[in-house]
């Protein structure tokens, strides 16, 4: 008998998996692992290419699912930096060993609180989790804290998302690390209390759920304002147009911040165009798009801000350090799962 | 479809055919074929072995989720799996019973319509839905101040969990419909007309006869259904109803406790084989399957004016909530976004061919070495094929999440064991995708040969083994052909999921790789409907086409009976 | 529409009856009238897609005429002269015995008989439900579920079934037909001796002679959906309206009738074989013939003669065997 038809079958199905594994790399490229999944980002990238000539071939996924990815791949990875829309992940990528120094001169320009030590990864964007609150039913006047949002007068009032968004895990660290876990944990089970309704959707549906009278104070990013203020539907834009931005603490320790950044990888093969893209990210240029496209606040002092941040006024920003919010990560969520805010 | 899972899982359905002892013509090259269902059979264990290593491992975060979340998510699951398989049945059973026996005007189109609902991801079905709960809003604030914040808070959860079942068990009722429907079609027609000559009403028929003799299908719909609801991780998460997988990601990505996170998975998995399981032993020693007379002649009972109006709006209802509704509204968006300055569809359609050829290649391939693969295991014997369908029976019942991370693991392990061979590295390509989706989803073609190849009867093949032809050859030239209509169908189906998938993709696709799936997935998270609407609705269309393939050659395949 | 039948005795009766499936050129049933009398086991035997199965299934209501009406004790059930309504089947009181049986997988023997006794008193349909196992000899099966049934078990429950509710006509779809020779001979015998014992009117459809002769008191045979023959077995058997039913019930010979150009039907068993010496007298009564060949059937021999001139041979079967090539004359009697 000859080569029976199966094993034609098989060899054909092979090819096909050979054909798919296109492992090869090109020389010019740089390839990215990241957390952000905006429009605004492709284009950055789609302009880093034209500029050097160097091609940007992106994998986007969670924080931690990427993590897992890298770990899993090894040094064998094709991946030459890593990034997050929250520093946790990044604290997380470099206690697995996953993250390499970056030349030092490539950070001077960026404030020491917001890259890594010893030059792991730093900081391209800044975002502050604040509170939107409805221009109607609320005085500025009434709101003071975080800590203070477990007040009983803030009963049915409150809307927040779920727990299992790191924004709130990242903010639940810097309680944590304010206070300590026991008030922490009173105080998620007393915010949690306060809502209007069960945590469910997004930042923009809090700030919906505001304009709509279901609440009177959400938790949110300020970005998540801008992008409604400037949406091409009516109806979002009379959301944002209800709601005004309060930074709490400003008395205290400050409003928290968190940073969307950036690290390069051990496993990187490109580390010349890696470092490129990293310092086409934190060039002035660059840095100066952000506030206008994403809304978030860029971390390259003397960058101007848009017209909405202005607006929205200087603020007093939590100084904590960003290592905190990867370290107590688990802990936050624990103590979430305890105080039964979903 | 109809049974595709379900009995992989639990155990292997007796059908008349594979009930009998199998015996073996002489096998001259008996190792070629052992070797090829060890070696299928090992590729696609190897990532869950790798994951269910963890199973009896206590992680240290074990006690703390016992004590704190795990009561809500298992609560929020069984409130979920009972609410959308009740939904199911509703929108399934009785409209699978009206087309195959009354006459009413639409039946025809019913007949294939009502599969549609599948061609719409419960992702992108919850982000049209969700305007629900926010449209709700006024009524609910209404309520509040009228009735107080307890009503207000049981109102609020009745209308988001109300809506969530709804939504899911009508795009998911398809799964329930095309197993009725087949039963209805073909297996119970000689038992129905029994009871109607002897005297038994359309009402007394449809509880006493058809719903009992359907109940195998329906436990293999149903169970599809729930393992669809218990993987869910998108419209669960949208609405604010965490469940298990929550759970797991949770505790995986939140805690960072890898080993709680995969014991959760397993004893998911558990729970679902042992509720099969249970059901077997319910049934007893009543059988279900009705001898199979297809006499080829079927009269419809014709439906009076009002009965048939009625009819009608049974059919209706499913199809508005999963499929017209939620198309319509994602068609309004894509006009609103291809009219737009800059549409989003040109932005990601680069990378989609890409995504489409390799759902296209992968549903071809898993089909065939599903055929080859179960053919093998018939010329083996019994002991082989329980093995082999329960092993690709797990695949389908673990979350898309877990497998991904399983087939990292041993890529990477491949990768770092061919290090700086000339053998290629594997993590990352296109190949680690298409593996893992072969994991996931063995069992629907698996299922299909399976029912396909216990239609050929042994005479065919004895026949032409004595004919001097050998087991390669046979297959090749008998089983192959013979096959067509079931592995194209199996196919179809293949590929409308793999086209649905997100979590696995999500993790494992290569750089700059978007499918449908991913990019829907993305722009619902950047909360751009109605750029968003634009790949949804690509999805729709791609798998409305392919489940219509697969329902023309799943009809075709039962008019040869 | 005046009533075209004023006056219909019979039980079961066929009115010019058509139907016609779309996917078939032929009509499967083409204009047939028919009566089956009360108290009668009436045979319908026909090759497969003669149409018999579908009149059956006319009878009982599963199909609906194209034409024509049907009509049961005297009153149209379907058909013209209700308008398009008509009696379903679940109204018409019949038993049907389907082929393989159609029992209900899921109920036990017990609750498949009492499937049909649902509005009758509970014990009256214990009484009944245990009446009709025992009628069947299935008492101490109650419990068994139709998968845990013999094959002739099994068809002996759905009888038991059909019968339960005392329907005013049984039909029997090819109920021996999933059995083999031995015990479809058994069944057969089982089933006339409990026909007999509850007078039942009966119209069996088969495709085995064996079953229209042994069962019925009357046989139609039907060819490409149209009556081609009625009568009592004895009629059928013996006088065929053509080779075709003829041969329905084995070999015939062709014999013209002496002095007349016509010829009439003889069956092998029919003949008596005299041989003719050698150089023996031309004028012995009968026609001569010379042997051709001799085949043995275990009781007799089925032999092969040759009729000098004559075109076909025929067929005799003789309890002796005479030589090969040897000449005779053969004989018929008539058994009319």
């Amino acid at each position: 008998m000859k080569v029976p038809r199966i094993f034609s079958l098989l060899g054909f199905a092979s090819l096909f998996a050979l054909f798919l594994s296109d492992s090869v790399q090109a020389e010019n490229t740089v390839t990215l692992y990241t957390q952000r999944h905006y429009e605004f980002d492709e284009k950055l990238h789609e302009e880093f290419t034209e500029k050097t000539g160097i091609k940007v071939e992106v994998v986007k996924a969670t924080a931690d699912e990427l993590i897992a990815r890298l770990e899993q791949e090894g040094e064998n990875s094709p991946a030459d930096l890593f990034m997050t829309a929250d520093a946790g992940g990044l604290d997380r990528a470099s206690k697995a060993g996953l993250l390499a120094a970056m030349p030092a001169s490539l950070l001077e320009s960026v404030p020491d609180r917001l890259h890594d030590p010893e030059s792991l990864w730093t900081a391209i964007t800044q975002r502050a989790r604040v509170l939107a609150y409805s221009k109607d039913r609320v005085k500025a006047s009434d709101l003071s804290t975080y800590e203070d949002l477990a007040d009983a007068k803030w009963k049915g009032r409150l809307s927040i998302r779920s727990s299992s968004n790191i924004y709130n895990q990242s903010l639940m660290t810097t309680i944590i690390e304010a206070n300590d876990a026991e008030t922490a944990e009173a105080w998620a089970k007393a915010v949690r209390g306060n809502m209007a309704r069960p945590p469910q959707g997004s930042d923009r549906d809090q700030i919906r759920a505001v304009a709509a009278g279901l609440a009177d104070v959400a938790l949110v990013n300020t970005y998540y304002v801008g992008l409604l203020e400037n949406s091409s539907e009516k109806k979002d834009r009379d959301a944002a147009s209800a709601v005004s931005i309060f930074f709490p603490n400003q008395d205290g320790r400050g409003a928290h911040v968190n940073i969307s950044g950036v690290g390069l990888l051990k496993s990187s093969k490109n580390r010349e165009a890696a470092a490129k893209l990293i310092e086409f990210l934190l060039s002035p240029e660059t840095q100066a798009q952000y506030p206008n496209a994403t809304y978030e606040y860029p971390v390259v002092d003397g960058v101007a801000w848009s017209e909405i941040q202005e607006r929205w006024g200087k603020f007093k920003a939590d100084e904590v350090p960003l290592k905190v919010l990867g370290e107590r990560n688990a802990e936050a969520v624990r103590l979430f799962n305890k105080a039964g805010w979903e | 479809m109809n049974t595709v899972a379900p009995s992989s899982l639990g155990s292997v359905e007796d059908s008349a055919s594979t009930g009998k002892r199998i015996y073996r013509l002489n096998r001259p090259h008996p190792d070629r074929w052992g070797v090829l269902v060890g070696g299928v059979a090992l590729l696609i264990s190897l990532p869950l072995l790798a994951i269910l290593v963890y199973l009896t491992q206590e992680g240290p975060e074990w006690s703390h989720l016992v004590e704190t979340v795990l009561p809500t998510y298992v609560s929020n699951t069984l409130i979920l799996v009972t609410g959308v398989s009740l939904v199911a049945i509703l929108f399934s059973v009785l409209p699978a019973y009206l087309v195959s026996y009354y006459e009413f005007p639409g039946r025809r189109l019913f007949q294939w319509a009502l599969i549609l609902p599948l061609a719409l991801p419960t992702y992108v079905a919850a982000f049209v839905f969700f305007e629900g709960p926010e449209a709700a809003i006024p009524f609910l604030i209404w309520i509040r101040s009228e009735f107080g914040v307890d009503a207000f808070l049981a109102w609020e959860k009745v209308i988001r969990y109300g809506l969530l079942i709804l939504m899911m068990g009508a795009v998911l009722s398809p799964y329930l419909f095309v197993a009725c429907r087949a039963t209805f079609q073909q297996q119970t027609r000689s038992a129905i007309e029994a009871a109607r000559c002897l005297g038994m009403n359309s009402r007394g028929i449809f509880f006493r006869i058809a719903l009992p003799l359907a109940r195998p299908a329906m436990v293999g719909g149903l169970a599809l259904i729930v393992m669809e609801v218990i993987n869910d991780y998108g419209a669960v998460h949208f609405f604010g109803v965490p469940t298990l997988t929550e759970g797991i990601f949770r505790t995986w990505f939140g805690m960072g406790d890898r080993v709680s996170a995969l014991r959760l998975a397993g004893m998911v998995m558990v729970a679902i084989a042992l509720l099969l399981i249970l059901e077997r032993q319910l049934r007893g020693k009543a059988r279900f399957e009705a001898s199979t007379t297809s006499s080829g002649l079927c009269r419809l009972i014709p439906l009076s004016r009002g009965k048939g109006a009625l009819a009608i709006l049974i059919c209706l209802v499913p199809l508005v909530i999963g499929f017209i509704y939620p198309v319509a509204r994602l068609s309004q968006w894509a006009a609103l976004d291809l009219m737009s300055d800059r549409p989003a569809v040109l932005a990601a359609s680069a990378g989609l061919i890409r995504g489409l050829v390799l759902a296209l290649g992968v549903s071809v391939g898993a089909s065939l070495v599903a055929a080859v693969f179960f053919y093998a295991v018939r010329l083996r014997g019994n002991g082989w094929r329980l093995g082999g369908a329960r092993l690709a029976g797990l695949g389908y019942a673990t979350p898309g999440a877990v497998i991904a991370l399983g087939v990292l693991a041993v890529l990477g392990a491949w990768d770092r064991w061919a290090g700086d061979s000339f053998l290629p590295l594997l993590s990352g390509t296109l190949f680690a995708i298409g593996f893992a989706y072969f994991v996931r989803f063995f069992a629907i073609p698996l299922q299909f040969s399976r029912s396909g190849l216990s239609r050929i009867g042994r005479p065919i093949e004895e026949a032409a083994r004595l004919s001097g032809k050998g087991p390669a050859a046979t297959f090749g030239r008998i089983h192959l052909p013979l096959l067509r209509g079931p592995l194209i169908a199996a196919g179809m189906l293949l590929f409308v999921d793999i086209l649905k998938e997100l979590p696995l993709t999500l993790i494992l696709r290569p750089a700059n790789f978007e499918t449908l799936a991913t990019s829907a997935y993305s722009l619902a998270k950047e909360a751009r409907l109605q750029a968003c609407a634009v790949p949804s609705l690509l999805i729709v269309i791609a798998g409305g086409i392919g489940l219509m393939i697969m329902n023309r050659w799943m009809s075709s395949d039962s008019s040869h009976d | 529409m005046t009533e075209p039948f004023p006056e219909i005795p019979s039980r079961l009766a066929f009115r010019q009856v058509s139907r016609k499936f779309q996917s078939r050129e032929l009509p499967a049933v083409d204009g047939v009238s028919l009566d089956v009398p009360d108290g009668e086991v009436f045979a319908l035997l026909g090759e497969s897609g003669s149409g018999k199965t579908t009149l059956l299934r006319l009878a009982a209501g599963l199909e609906t005429p194209d034409a024509g009406s049907v009509w049961l004790d005297g009153t149209c059930v379907a058909g013209d002269a209700r308008e398009g309504k008509d009696l379903p089947p679940e109204k018409r009181r019949i038993g049907l015995v389907f082929q393989d049986g159609a029992l209900f997988p899921h109920l036990n023997a017990e609750k498949n008989v009492a499937f049909g006794l649902s509005s009758w008193s509970r014990e009256d349909r214990e009484r009944r439900v245990k009446e009709c196992l025992e009628l069947v000899e299935l008492a101490g099966f109650e419990k068994r579920f139709p998968h845990e049934l013999s094959g002739g078990e099994g068809q002996r429950l759905s009888l038991a079934r059909a019968l339960a509710p005392e329907p005013q006509l049984l039909l029997l779809d090819e109920p021996f037909s999933h059995l083999d020779p031995a015990l479809r001979r058994k069944l057969r015998e089982e089933l006339n001796h409990i026909l007999e014992r509850v007078e039942q009117t009966v119209l069996l459809v088969t495709h085995d002679p064996e079953d229209a002769l042994a069962m019925a008191s009357q046989v139609a045979i039907l060819v490409q959906g149209k009556i081609r023959q009625v009568g009592v077995p004895s009629e059928v058997y013996r006088n065929p309206v053509d080779r075709y039913c003829g041969e329905r019930f084995g070999p015939i010979n062709e014999v013209p009738k002496p002095g007349s150009g016509a010829t009439c039907w003889r069956r092998p068993e029919d003949a008596t074989w005299q041989a003719v010496p050698e150089g023996g007298s031309d004028t012995m009564e009968g026609t001569v013939c010379h042997v051709v060949s001799v085949r043995p059937m275990g009781r007799e021999f089925e032999v092969r003669v040759r009729r000098e001139g004559a075109a076909s041979d025929w067929l005799l079967s003789l309890a002796e065997a005479p030589a090969m090539e040897e000449r005779g004359v053969v004989r018929w009697c008539d058994r009319e």
